[in-house]
């Protein structure tokens, strides 16, 4: 039985994607702006199910236009460094650490090219609970046609 | 689907650390997986060479699915293009975290019956 639990959640970390997308467009004729909060669990980030405060990007699972071009900038206030890593959008965004009151910023220029769902974690070591749980830190970019 | 990939994973064939040259057996088939050079920080290249009783089969349909083996997190689907005659590839995005990752390989011959090898990987940083 726990091989079977165990093979079912090793099942569940494969959601098959379908994927084809640029991280640096060349041209972008409408740039839409998105801002993406990055919170520690200290700064109450986002609360969980087991009724603690846990690190989450806020939102975790932003919505996209297929072929629109997104300037998505990430605003970090947790004292320590996250990334996001979106492998089917060739993503790699390393998001510095906030410096006393002065968040951390970071932006990219992405235009997905495909609609989809592209699953996205924080690579950096954080809060385990929210690294492993999708709207915290780890999730979804949509991408809608 | 979950379970097929519960049966892919079960049969997995163990690769790494380090760049992977790995042949897998899948009936009258057999894919050759390379993945270099296999380390979670930097972008690299992964291939498959897919062969039917020794002749390179082109045409087919190929794309590998990867997930995180070691932490519930989320995956990822590469479709692979032809890049010589029964040798599909492209690159390899970072997957920013090292430990234990499943690729389960999916191969459509043209005219053929799909089938898939699966291959769980020791990624290093």
């Amino acid at each position: 039985m726990k091989r079977l639990i165990a093979l079912a959640l090793t099942a569940a970390a494969f959601a098959a994607l379908a994927v084809s997308a640029s991280a640096t467009p060349k041209h972008a004729s409408t740039l839409r702006q998105l801002t993406i909060l990055v919170k520690s669990d200290d700064e109450h980030g986002k609360k969980g199910p087991d009724g603690k405060w846990h690190d989450a990007f806020l939102p975790a699972n932003p919505v996209l236009k297929a072929g629109q071009t997104t300037r998505i900038t990430f605003v970090n206030y947790d004292g320590g460094a996250h990334s996001l890593v979106a492998p089917g959008l060739n993503l790699n965004v390393q998001i510095p650490a906030a410096k006393g009151s002065v968040p951390g910023r970071v932006s990219i220029v992405l235009t997905a090219k495909k609609a989809g769902r592209y699953d996205w974690w924080c690579a950096s070591p954080c809060d385990t609970w929210a690294m492993t749980h999708n709207g915290y830190m780890r999730g979804s970019i949509v991408v809608g046609k | 689907m979950i379970a097929a990939l519960v049966s892919a994973i079960a049969l997995a064939t163990s690769v790494g650390p380090g760049p992977v040259n790995a042949s897998v057996p899948a009936g009258a088939y057999s894919v050759a997986f390379r993945l270099t050079p296999n380390l979670a920080s930097r972008t690299g290249s992964i291939s498959v060479s897919v062969t039917r009783r020794g002749r390179p089969v082109t045409g087919a349909r190929v794309r590998v699915t990867v997930g995180m083996l070691d932490m519930q997190m989320g995956s990822f689907t590469l479709p692979l293009r032809e890049r010589s005659a029964g040798t599909y590839g492209r690159m390899f995005p970072v997957v920013g975290m090292s430990g234990r990752w499943g690729f389960r390989v999916e191969v459509a011959p043209r005219g053929g019956r799909a089938f898939q090898v699966a291959l769980a990987d020791r990624m290093l940083g």
